[in-house]
């Protein structure tokens, strides 16, 4: 039962996004914040990532936006007094977090319970050695393995085991450092690394079992030993393929039902030994030659994978984990989706769903695409569907990738023996390197051996790949119609390749039903709202339509929110935050909100947020059945991202009525020419630029524009290509490329204005707009908006141009009619404004700016959506008054994750996540924001490496001279060296970078950072590249922008002042006093 | 090739045949297990049914020879959505297609299943039919006019026979059980002395055993007279222990009443509560009759619920030493889960041993 002594709990959150991390810990939060506060339990939270919406005051009653560190989870605590803490809800970090605290005394000293798995437990599952011993002990079998400390020990073992073995670095998050080696060298490069990155400097050296299938067990325990499954789930690739990057199957399909009830046996078994309260996630090893299997790993915490088997059963293991942590059985609960039955039961589905990760390659083309113990994927997609040939191939299309098909990757070009040799590469192309064998006719057992994949998925996938031959080679008939769509095939795709007309499609009366998630079956009446589509079946929907009738509902009018898909880079968890809020106040504006999303990480893909939920790929065809079927007043596009933008004019063409800003304001903004003369005929001045289809054109133009200049291809993401070029050389090294990334596209030249960058998002109802601030960039323009620092209120811009700034944001808005959100990014540069661009949608710093502002800008443009005026709804118009709050952002970045990436700040966004520091006054924001981004202070000040480009040598000489004064032992590459030796300062000049030297200095901890600016072309190039990979490898501090570099002295200067940091909520930040003019 | 199924209203549906030829009459049933279809259609408790799976991918790790409940197959018809005659397990022997064909089931797949299920649940188990013959009026009248079979003596063994060596003698009535239940018991230390369900009271008697197992079985218990009234003639005499179809028997024979669920108890997921320990355990069920809680009688006390529905799952009556469970034993019981066959088994050894 409820143990009613638990009144206040704090809740911590997982932090930034970053690869291994995501969205899914937002959603659970959330729900642990709702069911918290359903039990009448005041919920302090705190988190230091501004884009989630568990950091809304709607969600939890205090809100702090603070660094995820000891200390300040310490002051946090000693101010809130909370009852209780649940440690596994926030991830790996929130984890981490709460076993620091109650081993230093934190809990104990302020009388925190830790509410659900006991930090005991927690220790049990997460450190190598004694989970190793528990298994034992309990007779649970794991692979040969051992943990060392150092290398020695490490070789010791690997003498004795053989290769190929694995190497798991503890506590750390995604298995960043580890991997497999196959022989000695490997070996010695990967535990040392892994020996780095452990906190605890522990790696697991393990007999690799690679080749066995990999099994997942979601299981859920309470306090009086009851276990369930929620669900089980396999693995399409076998062991030694991070499930993070697998393509997952739920449930089990190659497994017997003994060898299921086995595993299932020892889940439970485990759990209970660990004396998990909550969710749990055991991973397993089984052989496909016998039944033995092997224990890999217990997450003893809610994760990705309960996540992901909380969307493909409707069993909500975020929300049960809280309840149980507050003393409630699983029997005294109701089962959410069904609400007759008792949350103690096992979800059992009658459809089949499919992971499928999304990798950030197609953003970094030359990054390292293989596979192996490390995560790389940033987000995921899921699909449902009656069979696992139609959920698989729903899946591929939910990626969002220029082709949704299983064929013509670019793989015809492979002769028999090339593909059969590149079939042993485990990147993120294999399964369409597979399905070009299939079509090839290679044999699915020869398949087999070489990728491992069992040859039921192999013969699967062969069914989806002949279909699209049949569909390339057959005449249209109606038994291959039928067979496509059952496969998920798309009418497009069908179009495509067999060159049937789309009119003549519609002739077979195949239509797309949709199914109800219900958690078992159909055995029980369910009233979930969450439902996918399948072909050639009956359509649940009905049921619901006719109980209306029935109980004499009036039917509402319904509004449809398009989600923005998986999370990229350039599309993150922000876009959620957007999409939620729009369900929620087309809610509140007493319509039925229809959510169209495809990504199982997501809150927006909770059935609880909107009023119903399609599980469906973010498909033009998918999203018009939906259509057909709820006939909604519109469509909202704006709070989706790209995603949904882009499918605003297709759907307009089939006449789907777009809410909020018009289709031909969007033209304007994304058409350079429109936009351009929109500006000119605003008196709104721009970056002058030129659109070029050829080398000749290029150098014309380049001629033209003068230096520095932005090379980018157009129609992309998240800037993705852009590379700044100041001379010539450089330019003329890249334009090629671009010429290849655009795809027959023009490419773009602009003027590059080396000005300060600003930015306001505002909500505008096409007469008047509220901007609820300005954030102003610490780096200078050339830096992607999204991987720069930014700070709010601006802080350089005077009064005037913030009005300018404004007026801007105000005309614009008139004259396109905008209805909804808006972001605009301007350059300042010697007291000009200059707009760079305009977006009609909602950006990423929409949830920052509701925060610091207390603006529920979602809201607000929901409503001007719906044609109110903003004045009408009371809400503030023009430039909003600040506070004396200041936030300063910092993104985050995993390239710790990916090799072979560039960490260097450029005008292509490389950040995964971002966190936000908030405080009263500047320095201390920065502090903060530097805090939160995992930068450490108060060690001991070693040597710095400094190699600086030609044109950033005289900005940073006052920079340097400050390093230098603040008691750094300043190393220089050669022409850096020499022009410091000019200006004075002293510094020690290194060879050419010495590699082997720095990477050991590193490896040691002696060099506190490093300060490179990227130069384009060129040997520099690629030995700085080098530097910042290793840097990064380390963990050591890479800055790659002057101004970056400044502002981390700037908060080492507050830090060292000894200036005394304290957390408080983001309201009591607001309320403070007040200045500026209404 | 074709085969359609008829449900008693006449709603006609067609599918792809992958078992055997012909026409078959049965009660149309579902199971909501998402893996197990290999033990699930060789269970006798299936006698006389034609099962729809919920879950929609069948066969994908063929049929192999240690999964079998009872070596061959019980129910009548098979229904799915998806049936590929591609399977892939390293102990697999044949296809459930060729299985079915051996055994004489019809098969039909591409069914919309979730709708048959809805249909169940509204309407309750109905007759029904599947043929991969042309349909023709016969048929319907053949339908309207058939009679489910609720009485099953056939799936008794035909003679009594012993497994096992144990310390323990247990005598086991088999009203249609199959292997795993027998090899649970003998694993437990048990020796098995298996009767025909027309074993008289006195054979039982006189057979020195300690106690008396009532099997899981199939059909309407209260169909099962001579049967009943051989219990009525144990109980008090020897301890009882009784399963599913049995404990439903040995209810009945203590004169409460059973009463028909709309679509039975059939799957791996129902959560079954111990009154005693608040313990919940997942069990395995395979039943369609339950007692009716209201007229249990005197000293029959409930020991266990199922949580959905609130339905007798096991009682006890310690003066007379029975007890029973309505849903089945798990093969692998995980450790720290109630395993009640080995609780029963102590309780032989600790109470009734001689």
């Amino acid at each position: 039962m409820l143990d009613k002594d638990i009144k206040k709990v704090l809740v911590i959150g997982s932090g930034p996004i970053v690869i291994g991390q995501a969205a899914e810990f937002d959603y659970a939060g959330v729900q642990a914040c709702r069911a918290l506060k359903e039990e009448g339990v005041e919920v302090v939270l705190i988190n230091s990532n501004p884009a989630t919406i568990m950091t809304d005051e709607t969600v939890a009653d205090k809100v702090y936006i603070e660094p995820l560190t000891p200390e300040f989870v310490e002051k946090i605590i000693k101010i809130e007094r909370p009852d209780g803490l649940i440690a596994s809800l926030g991830g790996q970090t929130g984890l981490n977090l709460a076993v620091k605290l109650a081993d230093s005394g934190v809990l104990e000293k302020y009388n925190v319970r830790v509410l659900g798995t006991d930090i005991q437990s927690i220790k049990l599952a997460e450190d190598r050695e004694l989970f190793k011993n528990l298994m034992e002990e309990i007779g649970e079998p794991i692979p040969a393995s051992d943990i060392v400390s150092d290398f020695e020990a490490a070789k010791e073992f690997a003498d004795k085991i053989g290769f190929p073995i694995i190497i798991r670095p503890a506590y750390t998050l995604g298995g960043s450092g580890g991997g497999i080696a196959q022989n000695m060298e490997e070996y010695e490069e990967i535990v040392l690394q892994g020996l780095s990155q452990s906190p605890i400097n522990q790696v697991l050296v393990e007999k690799s079992i690679a080749g066995y299938k990999e099994l997942e067990y979601e299981v859920v325990r309470d306090s009086s030993d009851t276990c369930i499954i929620v669900c089980n789930m396999e693995n399409i690739d076998p062991i030694g393929i991070h499930t993070g990057d697998s393509f997952v199957v739920a449930p089990i399909q190659t497994a017997t039902n003994d060898d299921c009830a086995m595993l299932r046996a020892s889940a439970i078994k485990i759990i209970r030994a660990l004396k998990i309260e909550g969710g749990c996630n055991v991973q397993f090893a089984l052989d496909t030659k016998s039944n033995k299997y092997y224990v890999i790993e217990v997450n003893p915490r809610v994760s990705r994978s309960s996540a992901l088997a909380s969307k493909a059963t409707g069993y909500p293991i975020a929300k049960i984990t809280t309840k149980i942590a507050l003393g409630y059985k699983l029997h005294e609960m109701k089962n959410a989706v069904t609400g007759t039955t008792v949350a103690s039961f096992e979800p059992t589905i009658d459809y089949v769903v499919v992971k499928i990760p999304k990798w950030p390659f197609d953003k970094f083309a030359k990054g390292d695409r293989i596979l192996g113990t490390k995560m790389k994927a940033t987000g995921e997609v899921m699909a449902i569907g009656r069979t696992f040939a139609s959920a698989f191939k729903k899946a591929i299309t939910s990626l969002e990738n220029k082709r949704t098909g299983i064929l013509h990757y670019k793989f015809e070009k492979l002769s028999d023996a090339e593909l059969m040799k590149d079939l042993e590469i485990q990147d993120d192309m294999r399964i369409f390197r597979l399905s070009e064998a299939i079509s090839r006719g290679f044999d699915i057992s020869e398949l087999n051996k070489i990728t491992k994949i069992d040859p039921w998925f192999i013969n699967e996938i062969k069914n989806i790949t002949l279909v699209e031959k049949r569909l390339e080679t057959e005449p249209m008939c109606p038994e291959l119609y039928k067979d496509a769509k059952e496969c998920g095939y798309l009418d497009s795709e069908i179009v495509a390749c067999s060159g049937v007309k789309h009119s003549d499609l519609k002739k077979y009366k195949i239509e797309a039903s949709f199914r109800l998630v219900d958690t078992c079956a159909g055995e029980f009446s369910s009233k979930t709202p969450y439902f996918y589509s399948t072909y050639g079946e009956n359509c649940d929907l009905e049921d619901i339509q006719y109980e209306d009738i029935l109980n004499k509902v009036e039917p509402k009018k319904k509004i449809m929110v398009l989600g923005s898909g998986p999370i990229r880079i350039g599309q993150g968890i922000e876009f959620d935050y957007c999409s939620v809020h729009a369900s929620f106040a087309i809610q509140n504006q007493g319509y039925e909100s229809i959510m169209v999303n495809s990504n199982p990480e997501t809150l927006s893909t909770d059935f609880d947020v909107a009023t119903r939920l399609y599980f469906e790929p973010m498909a033009l065809e998918n999203i018009l059945n939906i259509i057909k079927r709820e006939r909604p007043e519109g469509v909202m596009v704006q709070f989706g991202g790209q995603t949904a933008i882009n499918l605003a004019q297709s759907l307009s063409d089939e006449g789907v009525k777009i809410l909020g800003t018009s289709l031909d304001s969007i033209d304007v903004v994304e058409d350079r020419k429109l936009f351009s003369a929109l500006l000119q005929e605003l008196g709104i001045k721009q970056p002058m630029g030129l659109g070029v289809k050829n080398f000749n054109e290029a150098m014309k133009a380049l001629d033209k524009l003068g230096f520095p200049v932005l090379i980018r291809p157009s129609y992309v993401i998240g800037g993705r290509g852009m590379q700044l070029c100041y001379t010539k050389e450089e330019a003329i090294s890249y334009i090629e490329e671009a010429f290849k990334f655009s795809d027959g596209h023009p490419v773009l030249i602009d003027q590059y204005i080396e000005g300060l960058e600003a930015e306001l998002d505002c909500v505008s109802d096409g007469v008047d707009v509220l901007i609820p601030g300005i954030c102003e960039h610490i780096e200078r323009a050339g830096v992607h908006s999204g991987d720069s620092m930014s700070v709010y209120p601006s802080q350089n811009i005077p009064k005037s141009l913030q009005n300018k700034m404004a007026d801007c944001a105000k005309s614009i808005a008139k004259r396109l009619n905008i209805k909804g959100l808006m972001n605009i990014q301007f350059i300042i540069k010697n007291g000009v404004l200059y707009v760079i661009e305009v977006n009609p949608r909602a950006s990423r710093t929409v949830p920052i700016m509701s925060k610091v502002t207390g603006i529920n800008m979602v809201d607000l443009a929901v409503k001007t959506c719906l044609g109110h005026r903003l004045r009408d709804l009371g809400a503030p118009v023009g430039l909003y008054p600040k506070t004396n709050l200041v936030a300063v952002k910092m993104p985050i970045f995993s390239f710790q994750k990916l090799n072979r990436i560039d960490p260097a700040l450029a005008p292509e966004m490389k950040s995964t996540g971002e966190v936000l520091g908030v405080d009263t006054c500047f320095s201390k924001a920065l502090l903060k924001a530097f805090i939160a981004g995992g930068y450490k202070f108060g060690a001991p000040k070693q040597r710095v490496l400094i190699s600086l480009s030609d044109h950033y040598k005289n900005p940073a000489l006052p920079i340097i001279q400050d390093i230098y004064k603040a008691g750094y032992l300043v190393m220089a590459t050669h022409g850096t060296h020499k022009f410091l030796e000019k200006n004075g300062v002293p510094s020690k000049m290194i060879e050419k970078f010495m590699m082997d030297k720095l990477q050991k200095r590193m490896k040691e901890g002696r060099l506190s950072f490093v300060l490179n600016t990227p130069k384009t072309g060129g040997d520099s190039q690629k030995s700085g590249f080098h530097i910042r990979t290793i840097a990064e490898m380390y963990s050591v501090p890479c800055f790659t922008s002057i101004d970056t570099m400044r502002a981390y002295l700037k908060a080492l200067k507050t830090y060292e002042e000894k200036t005394i940091l304290l957390p408080d909520t983001i309201s009591n930040y607001r309320k403070r006093k007040f200045f500026g003019i209404f | 090739m074709k085969a359609t199924i008829i449900l008693e209203d006449k709603t006609m549906l067609t599918g792809c045949s992958f078992g055997a030829q012909g026409t078959v009459f049965g009660e149309l049933v579902f199971n909501t297990s998402m893996s197990g279809y290999q033990n699930i259609v060789s269970d006798p408790a299936y006698s006389g049914q034609i099962l729809a799976m919920t879950y929609p991918e069948m066969g994908v790790y063929g049929i192999n020879k240690e999964d079998f409940e009872n070596k061959h197959a019980h129910i009548r018809g098979f229904i799915c959505k998806k049936y590929n005659p591609f399977y892939s397990n390293f102990m697999a022997e044949t296809s459930l297609g060729e299985y079915f064909k051996k055994n004489n089931v019809v098969a039909v797949e591409g069914i919309d299943t979730r709708s048959l299920v809805k249909k169940i649940r509204e309407y309750g188990a109905m007759s029904c039919l599947i043929t991969t013959e042309e349909i023709n009026e016969e048929m319907f009248n053949s339908l309207k006019n058939y009679k489910l079979q609720t009485y099953f003596p056939e799936i008794s063994t035909k003679k009594k026979y012993v497994l096992g060596e144990g310390k323990i003698k247990l005598a086991f009535i088999d009203y249609g059980t199959n292997d795993d239940i027998l090899n649970k018991l003998v694993g437990l230390g048990v020796t098995v002395e298996v009767y025909p369900s027309s074993v008289s009271a006195d054979e039982i008697l006189n057979s020195g055993n300690t106690a008396l197992f009532l099997s899981n079985g199939a059909g309407d218990p209260r169909e099962y007279k001579n049967e009943l009234e051989t219990i009525k003639k144990l109980i008090g005499k020897i301890p009882i222990y009784a399963m599913s179809f049995g404990c439903a028997l040995v209810g009945l024979a203590l004169g409460a009443t059973v009463e028909k669920l709309q679509h039975g108890h059939r799957g791996s997921n129902h959560p079954v509560i111990n009154l005693e320990t608040e313990t919940v355990t997942l069990t395995v069920q395979n039943h369609a009759y339950v007692l009716d809680k209201k007229t249990l009688t005197d000293g029959m006390k409930v020991t266990y619920l199922n949580l959905n529905d609130s339905s007798v799952e096991g009682f006890e009556c310690s003066k007379l030493n029975i007890k029973a469970v309505q849903f089945l034993p798990e093969k692998i019981v995980p450790e720290g889960s109630e395993d009640v066959f080995a609780s029963w088994v102590a309780d032989m050894e600790n109470n009734y041993a001689r």
